[in-house]
């Protein structure tokens, strides 16, 4: 794992366990992910991510609304995966950038818990999945 | 690491210290089939072999409607599942083969996570490739943590070596199994240790 990596697993974990966010605290993450991260912020403020749990399985996925005008919500796997351009261009094919901004929403959200829940049956969040 | 694929004493740990999510790669017809059968025989597997990549999202995307898990989820010859020219078109993307397989690493790394929290449960990829690396190496490594790759030597041995890349944090010394095919058998010649090859 990276240096970069290390650091900001260290202060979302404390984030996760205080459930709450200080000044320095942004500072790093705004120090380690730049403009992504502070779009990021403006989608938590606008309650844009939403976290969809199967039940009873407990399974879960993160739907994030993006920035544009058009307000597309694209479906995330936290650090691990995001449907949108910029992941795949910038992150999984150039190498750059940690994580989009849609990812580091998802963080925030679910670090701070300010997720907007959605509870599905576990055949809805099957179909929802397989058309990712 | 290597001995997983050969013939192991039920209840080995070895096995049990296996990363959740793991690719096998080879060159065409150096036994990659035979090595997955085998390790499927070492634990409770599920094999997969068929199908397009909108099958195998399906599965995945539905993982957690099983009631149990199997102990290992083996897909022989991935990269086979995606045809570039169908993604190419369902994603109106050059690029689209790379964009099926993000999309559909990404949701079986997520269905393995689910999986495990109730126990173990692994996944085992296998991919052909024709050079030294797999060809969307730098795909695969974002999900995968574990990479063995197979190398022939031209006269039927081939040599099975587990890949450390940088990151996995594992910093203990690589083991290489050498073995022959005959008569669609596998036939272990040995385990060694990276240093004593050179």
């Amino acid at each position: 794992m990276s240096a970069s990596h290390l650091v900001a697993e260290s202060v979302w974990k404390t984030i996760e366990s205080t459930h709450s966010v200080n000044e320095e605290q942004l500072s790093v993450l705004h120090f380690l992910f730049g403009k992504n991260f502070e779009r990021a912020t403006r989608i938590v403020d606008q309650r844009g991510v939403k976290k969809i749990i199967g039940e009873p399985s407990g399974r879960s996925i993160l739907q994030v609304v993006g920035e544009s005008r058009r307000k597309e919500e694209y479906l995330c796997f936290g650090e691990n995966y995001c449907a949108c351009y910029s992941f795949f261009y910038d992150i999984i094919n150039r190498g750059e950038q940690l994580c989009c901004k849609h990812q580091l929403a998802a963080r925030l959200a679910e670090s701070l818990g300010a997720c907007v829940e959605v509870k599905v049956s576990d055949e809805q969040l099957a179909v929802l999945l397989s058309e990712l | 690491m290597v001995e997983r694929f050969f013939f192991t004493k039920p209840g080995d740990s070895n096995l049990q210290e296996a990363d959740s999510i793991t690719l096998l790669s080879g060159p065409p017809s150096c036994g990659k089939t035979s090595l997955l059968f085998q390790f499927a025989i070492n634990s409770a597997s599920r094999y997969i072999d068929d199908g397009d990549d909108e099958g195998i999202k399906k599965y995945f995307a539905a993982f957690h409607l099983n009631d149990t898990f199997p102990a290992t989820v083996i897909v022989d010859d991935f990269g086979d599942f995606f045809d570039e020219r169908s993604c190419q078109k369902r994603y109106g993307n050059p690029r689209g083969r790379d964009l099926a397989l993000v999309r559909t690493l990404a949701l079986c790394h997520n269905a393995i996570i689910h999986a495990n929290k109730r126990g173990p449960c692994k996944l085992l990829l296998s991919d052909t490739n024709h050079g030294d690396s797999p060809r969307s190496l730098f795909i695969y490594k974002r999900w995968i943590p574990t990479i063995f790759t197979v190398k022939g030597d031209g006269s039927g041995t081939f040599r099975l070596k587990y890949n450390n890349y940088p990151g996995n944090g594992s910093s203990d010394s690589t083991r290489i199994a050498k073995y022959s095919i005959a008569f669609q058998y596998l036939f272990l010649e040995g385990i060694t240790e990276e240093g004593d090859e050179r």
